[in-house]
């Protein structure tokens, strides 16, 4: 492996753990809030328990976050320190504006868990839980815009920076980070996901509690669990599908090549068909009128047309219209193309996903069913969070790789990012190591902190 | 001096006055636990504050000198990655301490916290007081000589002069046993420490910036001094003048080690943001600095004014509810 592909690696899987904690530190912020209100609103001892247990969590795994969104952000400076740069001149002012939602979320989770006794206002407490789970997901937003201009790089003279070598930069709108072509759907795409992915952590959680507690107490308190995470899921996941659709869109748009990888689209025609999974395959040749492009896609299913409609609509027009296949580009800015059957799987997955829950909604909404009470429900709700996690993962791979060989899209490689010190190895290596324990540790001491503090006690207390 | 890297440098200084602090408790917990219960009553509110502070830093040192990253990234890519390793260990332990009802437990994870703190602090001001002397970095050639770096005597002697120094305010910020001898010493040998590490360094132009602008140290000495006497005035008053002073010494500290870095040899100047980005940089910074003084004083509030319910009624006795469930007079987490 060279120290390229190492630092890649590195970065990827630091990544890779940390949006893990950062979604469950978008979302558990809104699950407190929700059981904080409900508690105060119908002086419901079982919401005040759950706010307060899961105020606990949240402390935790904040304090984790920052440490690993901490050791990102090196990696980012020091692994990378060219892009850096770039982004120090163009794209530096949403980092700036993150350290600030960052802070408002460490000063008012410690105004709320730790001097929440002192405020007599519910209404302040409230609000200083809102200011957190507002700047939580500011933190997100503003990350995003960056990785938004990666993607749709706006704001410097292009020709002028390439032509120079990566030395010249000149800024011609420092502001146009926060609103490149793909800012507004991308931070929607985010934002929706995110939550899902951070809540469906807990909803499983719960599910899986309820699942295995024979205590009455113990049901009603899991059960409200439950439903304020099945709420917030039921309502996001529209979201989530909408700006899905749109990001595919999106891409077709600014960046072609990630989308003919996602799509499979070896040649450049009309009538495009919809490939369903299958591969790449280097040996043969893919032929369309006239045009022949090395290698073909096998094992897969194509559905005629359906590309084409999907993209302009029914109607011979949009059938009659072209859609650049990868053959447009050259062979060396082709993204990795196995992104093309984790797009599918997570296209797959998430339809599935949605559909399920609606259809959950509508058996409990219209015709009056018990499912929190079904063991088989349950268990089916237990897997939500690993299918979310795979689908959210999936979804980052194909975004990240998909910009392959680009760190900022048709501008720099990464190749030309990279810190050129030979001696990474044996960090790289400590930061792995560290990651992967960080996750088992922080579970670890979670259960070990709700062993010691068992909820039949914390409702007997309050009682 | 450019109004962006002053900015840079007060950003630097508040940063490394709560940064400081917390080390010194690091410290004194290392060597005397039985003060834990003082120290945890400060640490655990602002101990995540701290850490996104230096985020606070890094990011306003990347607005201010984007250019120096290339270098810096070249040059100290390994002590800065072990000090995100330690800084990791120094969040999830203390995270992971601050539930523990076991006693036991609880104390070997703050331990653990103490000691990654301490390495975080050696390995941070080692790359600091790197950039202040160039020892260890061959600046032409871009290379750098790590166990030159971290075990010169004049890096050995700052670290040890930065220690006492932290020391001198947490014994008196926390009234820790025999503050008035105990900070007398710490305070000297922290003199003692630095001037020394100056001289072995041979950090030229520091002591050349001493002679002619000796007038940088004389507010930091006032001030020391008053810090002494604090005692005897209100509690309030001490934990305001002691981190004032922090404060203050770090940026003279600064103001005389403009105008570069590497014994001078790389100057601020050269690689400062552009001056049209300037004015932007400078206001991003003043406005976020002003939300986060804004919060930073609620919290203040909180935890100095604010009176606990509980702290007013002990006894106070659970009102019943009319579902007969009873009231909670607070919601205290822990």
């Amino acid at each position: 492996m060279t120290y390229v592909g190492l630092y890649e690696f590195t970065q990827g899987f630091s990544l890779a753990f940390h949006i893990i904690f950062a979604t469950m530190g978008i979302g558990l912020p809104i699950i407190v809030f929700i059981a904080e209100y409900l508690g105060i609103k119908h002086n419901d001892l079982y919401y005040k328990t759950l706010a307060h247990r899961m105020a606990i969590v949240l402390v935790v795994l904040f304090a984790v976050g920052t440490a690993s969104g901490t050791m990102v952000a090196l990696e980012l400076a020091f692994l990378w320190p060219k892009f850096m740069t770039l982004v120090g001149y163009v794209a530096i002012y949403p980092f700036y504006a993150e350290v600030f939602a960052f802070f408002s979320e460490a000063i008012f989770l410690s105004v709320y868990f730790y001097t929440g006794n002192r405020i007599k206002s519910n209404k302040l407490r409230l609000a200083s839980l809102l200011i957190v789970a507002i700047a939580a997901a500011m933190s997100g937003i503003l990350i995003t815009m960056v990785n938004a201009w990666m993607n749709t790089p706006v704001g410097f003279n292009i020709p002028l920076y390439i032509s120079s070598g990566f030395k010249d930069i000149v800024v011609t709108n420092p502001l146009a980070a926060f609103d490149t072509p793909s800012t507004p759907i991308e931070l929607f795409h985010m934002l929706t996901t995110s939550i899902l992915a951070g809540v469906s952590v807990f909803f499983s959680y719960f599910a899986y509690k309820l699942l295995k507690t024979k205590d009455q107490d113990e049901k009603e308190y899991y059960r409200r669990g439950l439903k304020i995470t099945f709420g917030i899921i039921a309502f996001i996941i529209i979201f989530a599908v909408i700006s899905g659709i749109l990001s595919i869109t999106m891409l077709m748009q600014y960046q072609p090549e990630k989308f003919d990888a996602i799509e499979l689209d070896l040649v450049t025609r009309p009538n495009m068909p919809e490939t369903l999974f299958g591969f790449y395959s280097p040996v043969g040749k893919t032929v369309y009128n006239g045009t022949v492009v090395n290698g073909t896609v096998v094992d897969g299913i194509s559905i005629p047309g359906l590309q084409s409609i999907l993209a302009y609509g029914f109607g011979k027009k949009a059938l009659s219209i072209v859609i650049p296949g990868l053959n447009a580009y050259p062979r060396d800015t082709w993204p990795p193309l196995f992104i093309h059957d984790l797009f599918d799987m997570m296209v797959g997955v998430g339809f599935g996903l949605g559909a399920f829950i609606w259809l959950i909604v509508i058996l409990m909404v219209f015709f009056k069913k018990k499912l929190f009470e079904n063991k088989i429900v349950l268990m089916l709700f237990v897997l939500v969070e690993v299918i979310v996690l795979i689908t959210m993962e999936s979804g980052w791979v194909v975004d990240e790789v998909g910009r392959v060989p680009w760190i900022v899209y048709n501008v720099m490689p990464i190749s030309a990012a990279a810190n050129p010190s030979p001696s990474i190895l044996y960090i790289a290596i400590a930061i792995i190591i560290v990651y992967i324990c960080i996750m088992p540790a922080t579970a670890y001491v979670l259960k070990r902190v709700f062993d010691a503090r068992p909820l039949k006690g914390e409702l007997k207390n309050e009682l | 001096m450019n109004y962006d890297i002053a900015f840079n440098f007060i950003v630097f200084a508040a940063f490394l006055s709560a940064f400081v602090i917390e080390v010194g408790l690091a410290l004194l917990l290392l060597f005397d636990y039985s003060d834990k219960a003082k120290i945890m009553k400060y640490l655990i509110p602002v101990w995540e504050i701290n850490g996104t502070f230096a985020i606070f830093y890094i990011v306003d040192t990347e607005a201010t000198f984007p250019a120096v990253l290339v270098p810096l990234g070249f040059l100290y890519i390994i002590p800065i990655m072990f000090a995100g390793i330690a800084f990791i260990f120094r969040n999830s332990f203390f995270g992971y301490s601050e539930f523990m009802s076991n006693k036991i437990n609880e104390k070997r994870y703050i331990i653990v916290y103490a000691i990654s703190t301490v390495i975080v602090a050696f390995l941070a001001l080692s790359v600091l007081n790197s950039t202040v002397s160039g020892i260890g970095v061959n600046v032409a050639s871009s290379s750098l000589n790590l166990l030159n770096m971290l075990f010169n005597p004049y890096n050995i002697m700052m670290f040890l002069g930065e220690a006492a120094f932290a020391i001198f305010a947490d014994v008196l910020i926390f009234k820790i046993k025999r503050e008035f001898l105990y900070s007398i010493i710490a305070i000297i040998l922290a003199f003692i420490f630095i001037i020394g590490a100056m001289f072995i360094g041979n950090i030229s132009y520091f002591l050349g910036n001493v002679k002619s602008e000796l007038y940088y140290l004389i507010l930091p000495i006032i001030l020391i001094i008053i810090s002494f006497f604090a005692y005897k005035f209100k509690d309030s008053f001490v934990k305001f003048i002691v981190p004032f002073t922090v404060f203050i010494s770090i940026l003279s500290f600064e103001f005389l080690e403009y105008p570069g870095l590497f014994n001078n040899t790389l100057p601020f100047k050269d690689v400062l943001v552009s001056s049209i980005d300037q004015p932007l940089v400078l206001i991003f910074g003043i406005v976020g600095g002003l939300i986060l003084f804004a919060s930073l004083a609620v919290v203040v509030y909180l935890n100095v004014f604010a009176k606990d319910p509980k702290d007013v009624d002990q006894n106070k006795v659970k009102q019943p509810t009319d579902n007969g469930i009873p009231s909670e007079p607070a919601e205290g987490q822990k």
